[in-house]
């Protein structure tokens, strides 16, 4: 009669590690499957009304400062890449360089939400606000209120998720300088890393629908 | 077939390990105490990430929920009693359907049949002992019951009048506990996805080696299908009733015809969950009864891919159908022609289902007892209300049945003929596993006919309502139709009586019931295998199975 | 020799040091390139040319930055079924919206 596997630990259920992180990777994207589809109905209310109107949303859309938006394109981008980077780095066996990496993600992340705080505050400024609150006589039409709206809902569910992906990189920050993450077995950082380049793709999309107009 | 059993081998070399995680290797002790009395205490329960005990605690909470939801049941009946007031106010009165609706679908039929014998049964049908993520399986309750509490902090709150559906604008003006409501659905959609989650990880992570895809008993298949419906549907509606509570709350109305907005789009986002949500609801269904018909009937499936390939495709062509609720909601006919074709795509599926099962019975040996009473129950239920959906969904005919009885009967048909029957073939086929006693055959019976007759006096007249023009949710009708509603609250009665017997039976033989063997069914499936009731870690030994779950044709082990 | 216990034979390399760097590079001109053609009139061809260079630029954020390319058959299907969910939520509404 043969022992039940290698592994007694009452919540452990995996005959090794590799099938543990295995499990974990695919539990990652199906997890970033459904947050996905989270910001899909956004998408697809940002489609119903700009068939509905369409000079309105472009209107409004080129009200939104262009150069905000396409900066905060280009930090999200850079950060995506310092969090795959410093995988690389663990990889390598360098969990101090990786430590910096993940950090230049927390500073352009930041970045990101600063600036999305100055905008925010222009808008704010101008009467800019969700539905009722909507005081921008200059774009008084429904489109424009409707457009500014959902400008609020999705970039504001955006930087929730912003939030969310900094406090994780946080985390793994510690658990580097804590040496539990090898050149092997660092699954936690990769779903770290997964998290917040999905962040980066929702941003990807966001970007042209809400800021780049003519 | 080959041996489902890993090979043995010499020891295999030391796996590298995450420092402050050690795996260690322990020999486990030649008999072990079943789930029930391997630990003890009532933090062992409440703290637990036995994927057994938190299927029971699920059925706690899901049995709570159904008597609660039931309740709001019979209060409505009444009230339908007479064509004026009866007992309430028409304010009360939508109350009660509202929260009917929410507690039925939300806190009982969603998570039902997933969280109860999903949690139990799928790791031991795959040969794992336990689920991926356990503790995340045991957060999955607890979301639950904090969903459940908010729901009813809802209820304490003055209750909700939306109906279920939460169309707005009434629901973002109403003056009703909404905030609190859409709140506690939210969360209970997070506990959903998180067990969706854990199934899917589970399933394609945990089976035993040797035991392929198209070996997994097909409970398991049907709960892994549910669970992909539930990871990618339930966000849209956390995202739609979290954009209504906003509203509800602050004012900040997406929906708002004053502010630019189309109430109907609320309409294509919540449909889109809750169309795939009825097929939550009965995919588990459907994974039961394939069970119960093939272990009664002594037969394998008569096609186990054409059932594979069914479920897969209720799951996918599911998502393709929402907008067969919006006919007559304003929505382009455009949207119409084409949902109501692809409407039709997916009753092809559960037809596939429904003459598999039949044929299964063919020269089969059958042993006649509660679960395959209640198969055929489901069968007559299931078929009547899958063709009123058919028929509902062709628009010309929704045209005047929309929002009447006859929509309320045919989704009843299938809720409660189809998820509910399903759910208690399970518990009867299932209680001699999970408790290691039998129940009473007789009483069974009587309860199983108490239910039938009383589901289908309650709801036949519903569909004839309906036809005849009564609108659903209202609180009075003109007097012609009082003689069907005075027939389905009768109805109503029996059906309540017939589970409250069955509660009563089964309780009473989980401790004073005779004692049941592994096998009591003769079953195949792989939970058959294992101690009645399972050690805690499912398995003595490392399984060995030298057949598959329906090889019925191969000699017993 | 034994087969491996699960099935995760396929995710084994990642993306390399070069492929990090070369995706970075590809991304940022993407971005300058969508940032220069909105300035462009193309009338209804904007909001397309945009999309379709976002797609490429997701695409690329995907399979090189989040390795779906070594990635577990399992996982590639998670994300095509959820693109493909997006696509049709969109679809729907949109079908229904402009066409009333």
């Amino acid at each position: 009669m043969q022992p039940l596997g290698a592994i007694v630990h009452d919540e452990n259920p995996y005959a090794d590690q590799a099938q543990r992180e295995h499990a974990l990777r695919l539990g990652m994207w199906v997890f970033l499957g459904s947050e996905t589809l989270l910001f899909a109905g956004l998408f697809g209310l940002y489609a119903g009304y700009r068939a509905r109107y369409p000079e309105q949303f472009a209107l409004a859309g080129m009200h939104n400062e262009e150069w905000i938006g396409s900066v905060n394109t280009f930090v999200l981008i850079v950060s995506s890449f310092f969090a795959a980077w410093a995988i690389h780095l663990v990889r390598g066996d360098r969990p101090r360089a990786a430590m910096w990496s993940l950090g230049a993600v927390i500073l352009l992340g930041l970045t990101f939400l600063g600036l999305k705080s100055v905008e925010y505050s222009h808008h704010l400024a101008e009467g800019i606000a969700p539905a009722s609150y909507y005081r921008y006589a200059e774009l008084p039409e429904r489109g424009a209120r409707m457009f500014f709206t959902l400008y609020y809902f999705m970039t504001g569910l955006h930087a929730l998720h912003v939030i969310a992906g900094l406090t994780v990189m946080v985390w793994l920050i510690t658990r580097l300088r804590r040496g539990k993450a090898t050149a092997e077995h660092h699954v936690e950082l990769e779903m770290g890393g997964l998290y917040w380049h999905l962040v980066d793709i929702v941003w990807i999309f966001l970007w042209p629908l809400l800021y780049l107009s003519t | 077939m080959t041996d489902i059993v890993p090979p043995s081998e010499p020891p295999r070399p030391p796996v590298p390990r995450l420092p402050e995680e050690p795996l260690p290797t322990l020999p486990l002790p030649s008999s072990e105490p079943d789930f029930w009395r391997a630990d003890r205490g009532l933090r062992s329960w409440l703290l637990t990430s036995d994927h057994k005990r938190i299927g029971i605690l699920f059925l706690i909470g899901t049995s709570l929920s159904l008597v609660l939801g039931g309740v709001f049941a019979l209060l409505l009946r009444i009230e339908l009693l007479t064509p004026e007031r009866t007992i309430v106010d028409a304010s009360t009165y939508a109350r009660f359907f509202t929260h009917h609706g929410i507690i039925m679908v939300w806190m009982f039929m969603i998570p039902v049949i997933p969280g109860v014998f999903g949690n139990f049964f799928l790791p031991i049908m795959i040969g794992a002992k336990d689920v991926a993520f356990p503790r995340l399986n045991l957060a999955s309750f607890y979301v639950y019951v904090i969903g459940a509490v908010f729901t009813l902090v809802a209820l304490v709150a003055g209750g909700v009048d939306t109906g279920w559906t939460f169309y707005v604008p009434y629901s973002t003006t109403t003056v009703s506990s909404v905030g609190w409501v859409v709140c506690g659905v939210f969360i209970l959609g997070v506990s959903s996805i998180l067990s969706g989650l854990n199934f899917i990880v589970t399933v394609h992570t945990l089976r035993i080696r040797g035991l392929g895809w198209m070996q997994l008993p097909l409970f398991v298949w049907n709960i892994y299908a549910t669970a992909i419906i539930q990871v990618l549907a339930t966000p849209v509606l956390g995202l739609s009733l979290a954009l209504v509570g906003v509203d509800h709350v602050w004012h900040l109305g997406i929906f708002e015809p004053q502010y630019g907005g189309d109430p109907i789009l609320f309409q294509h986002l919540f449909w889109f969950y809750s169309h795939p949500a009825v097929y939550i609801m009965i995919l588990p269904a459907f994974g039961v009864i394939t069970e119960v018909v093939c272990s009664y009937s002594h037969n394998p499936p008569l096609s186990y891919k054409a059932l594979v390939a069914a479920s897969l495709g209720i799951a996918f062509v599911g998502f393709l159908t929402w907008g067969h609720h919006m006919f007559v909601a304003g929505m382009s006919t455009f949207d119409s022609g084409v949902f109501g074709a692809l409407s039709m795509f997916v009753a092809i599926f559960s037809a596939i289902k429904v003459f598999t099962w039949t044929a299964t019975l063919r020269g089969g040996s059958i042993w006649f007892s509660t679960p395959i009473f209640y198969f055929f129950g489901f069968m007559f239920l299931f078929v009547f209300g899958g063709m009123s959906g058919v028929a509902v969904a062709t628009s010309s005919l929704d045209v005047p049945w929309h929002d009447t009885y006859f929509v309320v009967a045919h989704f009843h048909f299938i809720m409660v003929g189809g998820t509910l029957t399903g759910f208690l073939a399970a518990l009867h086929y299932w209680f001699p596993k999970i408790t290691g006693r039998m129940y009473s055959e007789r009483w069974g019976l009587v309860s199983a006919m108490a239910v039938n007759l009383g589901f289908f006096f309650t709801f036949m007249p519903q569909f004839l309502l309906g036809n005849a023009g009564m609108p659903r949710r209202y609180y009075t009708y003109p007097p012609q139709y009082q003689w069907l509603n005075v027939l389905s609250t009768a109805g109503a009665s029996i059906l309540a009586i017939g589970l409250v017997i069955t509660v009563s039976y089964l309780a009473v033989a989980c401790w004073r019931g005779p004692r049941a063997g592994k096998n009591p069914w003769r079953s195949r499936c792989f939970e058959w295998r294992v101690p009645s009731p399972p050690p805690k870690h499912n398995f003595l030994e490392t399984p060995r199975w030298k057949s598959g779950a329906y090889d019925y044709h191969a000699a017993e082990e | 020799m034994a087969p491996p216990l699960s099935e995760h034979v396929n995710e084994i390399g990642g993306s390399s040091g070069r492929a990090l760097a070369g995706a970075l590079l590809v991304l940022v001109v993407l971005t300058a390139t969508s940032w220069a053609l909105a300035n462009v009139q193309l009338g209804a061809w904007n909001l397309v040319v945009a999309l379709g260079i976002a797609v490429v630029k997701a695409g690329t954020v995907a399979f090189v930055f989040m390795e779906l390319s070594h990635a577990s058959t399992a996982a590639r299907v998670v994300a095509g079924v959820t693109l493909f969910f997006i696509l049709l939520l969109c679809l729907g509404i949109v079908g229904d919206a402009a066409l009333r």
